[in-house]
């Protein structure tokens, strides 16, 4: 009890201090409380809370500069400049392609590095290679302050469920409220970050629109700007990987789910996978293929190896 | 068109390859160029072996994923945006209409209605760093569900076995304990100090699990095992005329490049449909510019085709909504899998 208030105080001093931008992350937690775990009845329950966390964002940005920012006219959000946007744009230009190609590149050089059995160990060539594979890594454009420590500020969670557009006018309203106990004229004076995945960002949208008539800003909510978080989409590119390569494993001998009957591992499902389990499915994968490919390859360019050694 | 010569029969036989850099950097950009670059319409993509093909676009696809995975690693958002200008349409090509449609979303704000600040900053949101080292950054929201991990009931299900982790997890909510009160007052908010003190308590009585290592599955095995199988089966030699025949897909295809029929659905009026929906206010279901549509009919002279292609676009695919993972999952919800 005494540590959750302090906990909340902590927050509180960090946002009320105003040193530092920062941003709110929310998502729901769920509680599965089964027959066996139940006092009162025998009926399984589930307890939806949420759960959030205030993060501090590098102190190089400066809190002033994007205050007045926020203040500026040509700030309007949505000015439809989007109108501007087609598909023709969204095509990979040749350009990405090739930043695309030197990535594939690096991440086959690190692929193989680690597992080659002819590049093991600490022998000086391996170490002239892993120098050479480190110092070309692209590098296409780090975000301000990478590599800073971030400060969490993690809050106690509220008995508030973020699924429906409802909900998250309540949780909204409460963590800036209540939690974090910020008056409305305050908190709506400058943009507020509100991340999280993509039903949370929806619903944020959602929510706006639903207040556009409102007179005020703190009312309005347009003081929220949402961002979808990148965790997210890794869940969901796996998705897509599983859906699009599992296959069916009597007729094709290439695809994942025949090699996750080799590995004698639990099925996946096509839907919704297990996200640790099909993420180390499709990385052993990748590595045993591209092991298999650079056999290939070795022959036509080999310098050192010799076809005498291996007849 | 594919060339693959013969004569390293296993990759065993690799094991004696001790290449020196110019050899190296030569194999992988073969690699890269032989079976990754099959972006749009690309020759061998064409050849009549179904295996090789799908091999192909699994690589490709894969890759992509560890680049982007790299990239949240090192804080690199440029990197990040390279994915995502593919992964926008490939989510589409492979169903995902709900993060294809974000893709969509974050592309009109980031480059059509933000400035450079707000742009820096939003980016800013993506990523944090715990231990405040280059190479260790987490997503936002990943930091948020292990949280959340740390905060759910973990109950061993053998109490003999599992002593660490009742240390380890000795604040989690157990029994009468997982109600909402003790989450909101108890569990939740000094999570981070239960964590490290709990932590701090199993290292000082020596009971911290630092033999993971050994429970988990030995990589070099599964890859050793999938190295065989693939040799056997001549996944990446190329067969003419292998074909591979999927029964119960509604399209017929069985082999599927994401990223081509992404664009081909795109272009075929999802995207349209998209800007229609999101006009003006970025709510992607509701907010319906009508100034906009109207404008599009004229220009058009005909009426949107709102969601004709776009199949469980805004509506959310139900399963889609519920998508929620947690890394640390609760262990009676894996019995149940």
């Amino acid at each position: 009890m005494q540590l959750s208030k302090s906990s909340r105080a902590r927050a509180r001093d960090f946002v009320k201090a105003g040193m530092r931008l920062w941003a709110l992350v929310y998502d729901n937690i769920n509680f599965t409380l089964r027959k066996a775990s139940q006092r009162l009845h025998n009926l399984t329950e589930q307890i939806n809370a949420t759960t959030s966390a205030v993060v501090a964002l590098p102190a190089c940005f400066s809190t002033p500069d994007f205050v007045s920012m926020c203040k500026m006219p040509g700030q309007d959000r949505w000015s439809g400049n989007r109108r501007e946007m087609t598909l023709d744009k969204l095509v990979p230009t040749p350009e990405e392609q090739g930043q695309l190609h030197s990535a594939f590149c690096h991440a086959v050089r690190t692929l193989l590095l680690n597992n080659l059995k002819g590049l093991t160990g600490g022998g000086s060539r391996t170490v002239r290679i892993r120098d050479k594979v480190a110092a070309r890594k692209p590098t296409i454009r780090q975000l301000d302050g990478a590599g800073d420590k971030t400060d969490f500020y993690p809050l106690p969670a509220l008995a508030e469920e973020e699924a429906s557009v409802k909900g998250t006018i309540r949780v909204v309203q409460a963590l800036i409220c209540d939690t974090l106990s910020l008056m409305a004229e305050v908190a709506s004076s400058t943009l507020r970050f509100f991340v999280g995945d993509w039903l949370t960002v929806r619903n944020l949208r959602l929510m706006k629109h639903m207040r556009i008539t409102e007179p005020d800003s703190w009312g309005r909510m347009d003081w929220v700007q949402e961002a979808a978080m990148p965790f997210h989409f890794q869940l969901n590119a796996v998705h897509m990987l599983v859906r699009t390569h599992l296959g069916e494993s009597d007729n094709d001998p290439g695809c994942l789910d025949r090699h996750r009957a080799r590995l004698q591992r639990f099925k996946l499902d096509k839907k919704k996978p297990e996200y640790n389990q099909a993420c180390e499915l499709i990385e052993h994968s990748l590595i045993a293929r591209l092991l298999d490919i650079t056999r290939f390859g070795v022959n036509s360019s080999c310098i050192v190896f010799s076809d005498e050694r291996f007849g | 068109m594919v060339r693959i010569i013969l004569k390293l029969d296993t990759v065993e036989q690799l094991k004696g390859w001790e290449p020196e850099w110019t050899a190296f950097d030569k194999v992988v950009n073969e690699i890269v160029n032989e079976y990754t670059m099959v972006f749009g319409a690309d020759a061998s993509l064409n050849a009549s072996d179904d295996v090789l093909k799908h091999s192909k676009l699994f690589i490709r696809d894969a890759l992509t994923f560890w680049v982007f995975s790299d990239a949240i690693r090192f804080e690199d958002a440029g990197t990040m945006w390279l994915v995502y200008t593919f992964w926008l349409f490939m989510f589409r090509g492979a169903g995902c209409h709900n993060y294809g449609n974000e893709l969509l979303e974050m592309v009109a704000q980031f480059n059509y209605e933000m400035g450079a600040l707000l742009r820096r900053v939003t980016e800013r949101t993506w990523l944090v760093n715990r231990w405040g080292k280059l190479g260790r950054a987490i997503p936002t929201d990943r930091y948020l569900e292990i949280n959340n991990g740390f905060i759910k009931v973990q109950r061993p299900r053998d109490f003999t076995k599992c002593a660490d982790d009742i240390l380890q997890n000795q604040f989690a909510a157990g029994g009468s304990c997982a109600s909402m009160s003790y989450i909101r007052e108890k569990g939740s908010g000094p999570v981070e100090l239960l964590r490290k003190l709990s932590r701090d308590v199993a290292v000082h009585f020596d009971v911290t699990d630092v033999n993971r290592r050994h429970s988990e599955v030995s990589k070099e095995a599964d890859i050793n095992a999938l190295v065989m199988d693939l040799k056997d089966a001549n996944v990446h030699t190329f067969t003419s005329g292998q074909t591979v025949t999927q029964v119960d897909r509604k399209k017929g295809k069985a082999i599927v490049d994401i990223f081509t029929e992404g664009k081909e659905v795109l272009e075929h009026g999802a995207f349209r449909s998209w800007k229609d929906r999101t006009g003006k206010f970025g709510a992607d279901i509701l907010g319906c510019d009508s100034e906009y549509q109207c404008r599009q009919e004229v220009e058009t002279g005909c009426r949107g085709v709102n969601g004709e292609t776009d199949a469980g676009g805004g509506d959310g695919d139900g399963d889609e909504l519920s998508v929620e993972f947690d890394p640390l999952a609760d262990p009676e919800m894996e019995n149940e899998t």
